[in-house]
């Protein structure tokens, strides 16, 4: 099932469902409990036999990475579903399956935990910048280094490397805040997503995560259960083409940097 | 002897920042914050860094970067590395 035909509408936004209530939330406590024990057990698997298989048997490593990246893609779409059985009722806003067809540097905001888990699953065979230290998190460790993401603690090489990739054509998933905020901080978007784009001439691709009531955000356990079913709502917004903010085809450092601070403004306006 | 050369060091810098980073040249002083005051942010230090490499040849460490704050920072760095940084200005 793609994503677009399980686009169904369950629960209209604020009406009451099973999933409230005591027992809603005993049943959301358990089926959280129980989502996050599936997680690293399906990682540890994805480590420990699939991807020494993959290394055994695929020995072009651009091959490779195209079937982790589609197997990613699969099981965390496998893993966004089953929590959203009893944990969400989710949305997609917006064209999909049109934006699939062309290359794009897709930017969202970073609300909780699982968005990443989502893009991954909406965009199979996207590239990601990931945060570094999942190259030695055992649980995530195999599956970023099987994909072949992009590490997020080397700007130089980050820069390059990220800018070499989409000139090739890929998309990249992005979240040009850097991390999560925590409740009562309020998120900062780095320039670095614009840049990439004015330097690689890719369209970005701004996505707005809508989650409500808020859940697993930085510094929130999984164990605090929201106390409504949530919605988990995913706007994809009109591409923007950098070239739009730069005045010649060929710009100086001056102008790079001024287009990038103001598509970067737009992306606030757009996504926070 | 050193003295004008710091001085000369901070003013090339200063120059550099003005024409290819957009920075206000009235902000500058020695002991400018690079990032509140002067608006620098790290993908300005990745790219200054390949600008003083393309430009001089020399390679400073990002390590020796990372500790950078101020204005004089970077003179300090470039002064003990010897780079020549009147060839990394723009024709």
């Amino acid at each position: 099932m793609t994503p677009s035909e399980q686009n169904s509408i369950r629960t209209k936004p604020g009406q009451r469902n099973a999933f409230d209530g005591v027992w809603g939330i005993r049943l959301r406590r358990f089926w959280t409990a129980l989502s996050f024990t599936v997680f690293p057990i399906g990682a540890l698997l994805f480590g420990l036999v699939y991807a020494p298989l993959l290394w055994l048997l695929i020995w072009n490593r651009e091959r490779r990475q195209r079937i982790a990246r589609a197997s990613v893609s699969k099981l965390f779409g496998f893993f966004f579903r089953f929590m959203g059985v009893t944990l969400h009722d989710f949305h997609i806003f917006g064209d999909l399956v049109g934006n699939l067809e062309r290359p794009a540097l897709i930017v969202a905001n970073h609300i909780t935990l699982v968005d990443a888990v989502c893009l991954m699953w909406l965009f199979p065979g996207a590239d990601c910048v990931v945060k570094g230290s999942h190259w030695r998190n055992p649980i995530m460790m195999a599956a970023v280094r099987a994909a072949g993401y992009l590490r997020n603690d080397d700007d130089e090489h980050l820069l390059t490397e990220a800018v070499r990739r989409l000139t090739d054509g890929g998309s990249m998933v992005l979240f040009p805040q850097g991390t999560r905020v925590r409740a009562e901080e309020q998120p900062e978007l780095k320039r670095g997503a614009a840049v990439l784009a004015l330097r690689s001439h890719v369209d970005l691709l701004p996505i707005r995560i809508e989650v409500s009531p808020l859940t697993l955000r930085k510094g929130e356990p999984w164990s605090s259960i929201p106390e409504r079913r949530v919605h988990f709502h995913i706007h994809i917004l009109d591409r923007i083409a950098p070239a739009e903010y730069l005045a010649s085809s060929n710009p100086s450092r001056r102008e790079e940097r001024e287009a990038s601070h103001a598509i970067t403004e737009r992306l606030r306006e757009l996504l926070l | 002897m050193n003295a004008v050369m710091e001085a000369s060091t901070y003013h090339y810098l200063c120059q550099i920042l003005i024409a290819e980073f957009d920075i206000d040249a009235e902000a500058m002083r020695p002991d400018a914050q690079l990032g509140d005051e002067l608006g620098l942010d790290s993908i300005d230090a990745v790219d200054l860094l390949v600008h003083l490499r393309e430009t001089t040849g020399h390679e400073i460490a990002r390590e020796r970067f990372k500790a950078v704050r101020t204005l004089q920072d970077i003179v300090n760095i470039i002064d003990s590395e010897n780079i020549p940084l009147e060839q990394a200005l723009s024709t």
